[in-house]
């Protein structure tokens, strides 16, 4: 870095605002690049940010803490957000009640078989048991799956890394894998779609059609729901 | 605004609690949900400011969980050795649980529940 802005770097770095700002900043500047390519998948604006503020902060060997004091006031809306996710359900509660006889069996076994075969597959490759603890909520939206791994004694951060790049690989193959296995029901697509890819998963269904969108967000709503109550059984039971 | 931000705070804090409280296995923020659908079920209808706040949230999901994804810089040294092989277990996993979820959706809802016309995709 160059010498004479070295000392206001120092300054500007201890201020909480600054690490807020180059968060909002690094957001805005993702989003439009993503927004520029036509909204492609391999573009993911949350990834893109991440991926900037990991290489700023490895190069500047500022600390996570010091970021964090800026970045925590975008991380307390996390917990709110997941209240917000009431709000879907409640308004499509029509359509989600005459489709329940398909949705119920659907959402059991989109989530075990996501965390069943993660867990299995990582133990398979011989990864150590609190990396198998952090995939558990893999395909729970983020806020959630963090307090999930917490709990389970994982890795909060790795499991928001792990829940956004399923994120971002299902947003990318979903809808073309399932139009290829014939399915042409848009309820089923954005069922999976949620399930196994929350919040990302979702926004690339409402891309698709609205349907898809809502039946995305109840699936990710649903799964984060059971999920969270099978991580707390186990924790009860097994663990 | 405020009154919409309030509640969704105050029903996350709610669940917070009450989940401490009862020892219940969930998280705060996931019985704060639950709680919401008990009060919408109460209200019927959300005012306009609710469900623009509501949206707001929503729309910015991706954003909210950049700071605690970013703290994978205290775990580089971890993450790096075995990065190959965790893509590898996301990746299969993720198509097992897509193609199993949807493949049974589709299953049953051509007998027991058949998509509308807005329901099927082109």
């Amino acid at each position: 870095m160059n010498a004479d802005l070295t000392p206001l770097w120092v300054y500007l770095g201890r201020d909480p605002l600054a690490w807020l700002l180059l968060t909002l900043g690094a957001f805005v500047l993702s989003r439009w690049l993503y927004e520029r390519a036509g909204q492609s998948a391999l573009l993911n604006p949350m990834a893109l940010t991440v991926c900037q503020l990991v290489l700023l902060l490895s190069i500047t060997g500022v600390s996570y803490d010091a970021y964090f004091t800026g970045a925590q006031f975008i991380h307390v809306l996390l917990g709110p957000a997941v209240v917000c996710l009431a709000l879907p359900i409640w308004q499509n509660r029509r359509s989600i009640r005459r489709s329940l006889p398909a949705l119920i069996p659907a959402l059991l076994a989109g989530s075990l078989v996501s965390v069943l075969s993660a867990v299995g597959l990582a133990w398979a490759l011989g990864l150590d048991s609190t990396i198998l603890l952090t995939l558990v909520p893999k395909s729970v939206t983020a806020p959630v799956a963090m307090g999930i791994a917490q709990d389970l004694g994982g890795i909060p951060e790795l499991a928001a890394v792990l829940c956004a790049v399923t994120g971002i690989f299902g947003a990318i193959i979903g809808v073309p894998l399932m139009t290829r296995l014939g399915i042409r029901d848009a309820r089923a697509q954005g069922l999976a779609m949620g399930v196994t890819s929350h919040g990302i998963g979702t926004a690339a269904a409402f891309q698709v059609s609205s349907v898809m969108g809502v039946y995305s967000s109840i699936g990710m709503a649903l799964n984060a729901l059971l999920t969270a109550i099978l991580a707390g059984l186990a924790l009860l039971f097994w663990l | 605004m405020l009154g919409a931000l309030t509640l969704i705070i105050g029903l996350q804090v709610l669940g917070t609690v009450l989940a401490e409280l009862l020892a219940l296995p969930l998280p705060g923020p996931v019985l704060g949900m639950v709680l919401f659908l008990l009060v919408l079920a109460v209200i019927r209808r959300p005012w306009a400011e609710l469900e623009q706040v509501n949206n707001f949230f929503l729309a910015n999901l991706s954003l909210l969980f950049v700071p605690a994804a970013v703290g994978i810089v205290s775990h580089l040294e971890l993450v790096s050795p075995i990065l190959g092989r965790l893509f590898l277990v996301l990746l299969l996993s993720l198509l097992a649980g897509l193609i199993v979820s949807a493949l049974i959706f589709a299953r049953l809802a051509r007998r027991f529940t058949p998509a509308s016309d807005e329901e099927l995709l082109p």
